[in-house]
């Protein structure tokens, strides 16, 4: 199973998530055919006009135990990035991968680690020996490719809206593809590094909103979920619905049929149109189902017009603002039409012409607020009248 | 015994006190019963504070202010008694906090869900308002959930009444992630736009399902609130560059945020933007947003009883929620909220729920 992964030479990567394309790092050489029953064919995955020519296509070729599965891979390119012996030279060299998907071969792996823990010559990740043991290239392959998609993924999601132009977004990509590519391949390895480190710096909040936006998007994915479990059972109710009232008919049309051909006369022609009939209204109580959506469905993807008629006071669901019953509107207390407040008041206590004047500055900013303080006095004053004098 | 001694002591003795059931930064919270009739009740047992004379403003406040406001979306006070030097409140019981709602995920929130979390909190939230009240501490936590779904804003223990003209007011207060920005510049003269922020927060949250501006310090809290809204401009809100503890965090460009809460239809995304407008002036009022066409057109709030609920019973809780890494804290809360004397003045009220 071998699959190719383009270059960041497209203008515009669909998807960078979602895009296929497991690499391994190994380049493929000019000329060469992809490997493998179940190869992607070279085109998938792009965005139609791209170029797709050879050198842009990395492949991965695979030695397969019995049951096909990949056990290993192995190209005639391979070289040890450590100490350079390629397979022209040691037929044998075996390249094992540490789990900063680093690979080495085992000479060198054994030179290195078998005093004990020591940092990966590529990365500087503290590695040992037994690191290397296990993974199989297939693992390796899944692993880094899943483990960088989705860290790209996490830090890189801004979305088109985020772009004041359709070009700004398309450059996004495109960087963000470079990036994956480099990961992806260990190429510039140390400065791709940096600039994610840098770019998750700058950009920390926006990334935060944005996923924010994705956890609500979840959401309204598990409510579609839902309501599409439920139209399924809707339409499930609907055919049986159908079935039932199909056995009905049939019976029905029978009997009809049956007294039909018991007439002394004309009764052959009766029949057949009794028939005819009855096969045409089948025929339009399937198509009449088939063409019915299920109400839940009908309700999600229709764009739902807002009724804009009010709430009525009187409807069982009525709630309105002071609702339900015994709240009760304060505009309707007896005391509210006792007064009138007036927008300003000639009101010369030291207090108020401070904050009158607000010469600092200090009260506009934070929305303290004369009128309400007024409001509030004479709404209390006259509230007061209401009240019973105390014994 | 003295009399009041004595009268405390039959106080008391009506309540049975059960399991922990909460802990918040100054009180514990019991399960309890009430020993005559079987129902069930919460004691809130406010933590000794630092008082000189042993007796806690939190206390005090909370007590106060449950005292005077009745209304079907506030938590009912039911009693009052002290224990040695320890105040005990007697509360309704409630089933769960919003909070724990809003993790729940196997829980799905329709729309109409939101809109009536949303009107039962602005219910509330507008009586409190109208009896001269700021609350100061909204967050999904402090709104209960009763077992008939109702919503009751709970904990005023930061609550104050709305200041007179020239009274300081401290503005360590509110939860960061709920705080509103005139508040993180240091405002000491605010209106009850702060707990029409911490609603409009409250609300966008409800949708993401996680907090919708979680900063990590006050400083990164204005800037996670101007990267996603955009730095507010003079026009928008005139004078906020006079503010106490004022610092440029310039430079976040315009953010259509409200795509955000697209969920709740062209309505619910207007009301959520007069809900987090920066200049204080400018955001709506509880009683303007209770009349906002949201809640009285289109689909109708889902009644409190179909809301949805966590089928288990979440409680007992092992930590606060403040003690969980990440959480923010809270202003410096009660020690800094103590009225300086003057502050106070009694707004003669007659309560009209
Ligand atoms: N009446 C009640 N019924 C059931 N549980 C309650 C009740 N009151 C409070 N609780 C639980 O106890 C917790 C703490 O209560 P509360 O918020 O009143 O205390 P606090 O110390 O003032 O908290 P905070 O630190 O949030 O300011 C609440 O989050 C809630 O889970
Ligand atoms: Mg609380
Ligand atoms: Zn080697
Ligand atoms: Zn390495």
């Amino acid at each position: 199973m071998s699959t190719s992964a383009a270059r960041p030479t497209l203008k515009r990567p669909v998807n960078p998530v979602r895009r296929p394309g497991a690499s391994v790092g190994m380049r493929r050489p000019p000329g060469a055919a992809s490997n493998g029953p179940g190869a992607i064919s070279r085109g998938a995955g792009l965005a139609p006009g791209s170029k797709g020519n050879d050198d842009g296509y990395l492949y991965v070729a695979g030695v397969r135990d019995p049951s096909k599965r990949v056990t290993e891979y192995r190209t005639e390119q391979d070289v040890c990035p450590v100490c350079q012996t390629d397979r022209q030279f040691n037929k044998n060299l075996r390249l094992l991968v540490s789990p900063c998907y680093h690979k080495m071969c085992e000479s060198c792996i054994d030179r290195l680690f078998t005093l004990g823990p020591e940092p990966c010559p590529q990365c500087d990740k503290v590695l040992r020996k037994v690191n290397f043991a296990h993974q199989t290239f297939e693992d390796l392959k899944v692993e880094k490719e899943i483990s960088v998609r989705r860290r790209m993924a996490e830090i890189f999601n801004k979305r088109r809206e985020d772009f004041e132009s359709l070009r700004d977004y398309d450059d996004y990509l495109q960087t963000v593809e470079e990036y994956t590519f480099n990961l992806l391949n260990d190429v510039d390895v140390p400065a791709t590094e940096a600039a994610l480190s840098s770019y998750t710096t700058d950009n920390a909040s926006l990334i935060a909103t944005n996923q924010q936006k994705k956890a609500m998007e979840a959401l309204s994915q598990t409510e579609r979920d839902e309501v599409e479990k439920r139209a399924r059972a809707e339409r499930i109710h609907m055919i049986e619905e159908a079935e039932r009232v199909d056995r009905a008919e049939e019976i029905r049309v029978k009997a009809e049929i049956v007294d039909a051909l018991a007439r002394p006369s004309g009764g052959q022609e009766l029949a057949k149109e009794i028939a005819d009939r009855a096969a045409k209204a089948k025929a339009a109580r399937a198509a009449a189902l088939a063409a019915t959506v299920p109400p839940s469905l009908a309700a999600l993807y229709n764009v739902k017009d807002v009724d804009e008629t009010p709430h009525s006071p009187n409807s069982p669901s009525y709630a309105g603002p002071y609702v339900p019953i015994p709240y009760s509107d304060p505009d309707e207390a007896e005391w509210s039409h006792w007064y009138n407040l007036k927008d300003n008041y000639a009101d010369g206590r030291a207090g108020v012409v401070w904050a009158k004047e607000d010469r600092e500055g200090a009260v506009r900013g934070g929305g303290w607020d004369i009128s309400l303080f007024w409001e509030m006095e004479v709404r209390s004053a006259v509230e007061a009248l209401s009240l019973e004098p105390l014994a | 015994m003295d009399l009041a001694a004595l009268e405390n002591q039959t106080r008391a003795e009506r309540w049975e006190k059960g399991v922990k059931i909460g802990e918040g930064t100054f009180a514990n919270v019991y399960k309890g019963t009430e020993k005559a009739t079987g129902r069930k009740i919460a004691i809130k047992k406010i933590k000794v504070g630092e008082m000189k004379d042993g007796l806690d403003m939190t206390a005090l406040r909370e007590v106060k202010f449950l005292q005077e406001l009745h209304h079907p979306n506030i938590i009912g006070l039911l009693d009052v008694f002290s224990v040695k030097q320890n105040v005990n409140l007697v509360l309704e019981f409630l089933d769960t906090d919003l909070e724990a709602v809003i993790r729940d995920k196997s829980l799905i929130f329709q729309p109409a869900d939101i809109k009536s979390w949303t009107a039962m909190s602005l219910r509330g939230l507008e009586y409190i308002h109208r009896n001269g009240v700021l609350h100061r501490d909204l967050k999904p936590n402090n709104l209960l959930i009763a077992s008939t779904g109702e919503l009751k804003i709970a904990d005023f223990g930061l609550a104050r009444e709305f200041g007179d003209a020239k009274t300081r007011m401290t503005s360590q207060v509110i939860t960061r992630w709920y705080r509103p920005p005139e508040l993180l510049w240091g405002a000491r003269y605010y209106s009850p736009a702060v707990d029409m922020w911490s609603i409009g927060t409250i609300v966008v949250e409800l949708v993401l399902r996680v907090p919708f501006l979680a900063g990590d310090s006050d400083i990164d809290q204005l800037k996670k609130t101007f990267h996603a809204m955009g730095s507010p401009t003079e026009q928008d809100w005139p004078g906020h560059t006079k503010l106490p503890d004022y610092h440029e965090v310039a430079g976040y460009p315009p953010n259509p945020w409200w795509n955000l809460v697209s969920p709740l239809g062209r309505d619910g995304q207007n009301l959520c933007r007069e809900l987090l407008k920066f200049d204080p002036m400018a955001r709506v009022s509880a009683k303007a947003a209770l009349h906002h066409k949201f809640f009285t057109t289109g689909e109708r709030p889902t009644a409190p009883i179909l809301l949805p609920k966590p089928l288990a019973e979440l409680r007992p809780r092992d930590i606060a929620p403040q003690d969980v890494a990440g959480m923010p804290d809270s202003g410096t809360k009660r020690k800094n909220t103590t009225p300086n004397g003057t502050e106070q003045r009694s707004i003669a009220r007659k309560l009209f729920a």
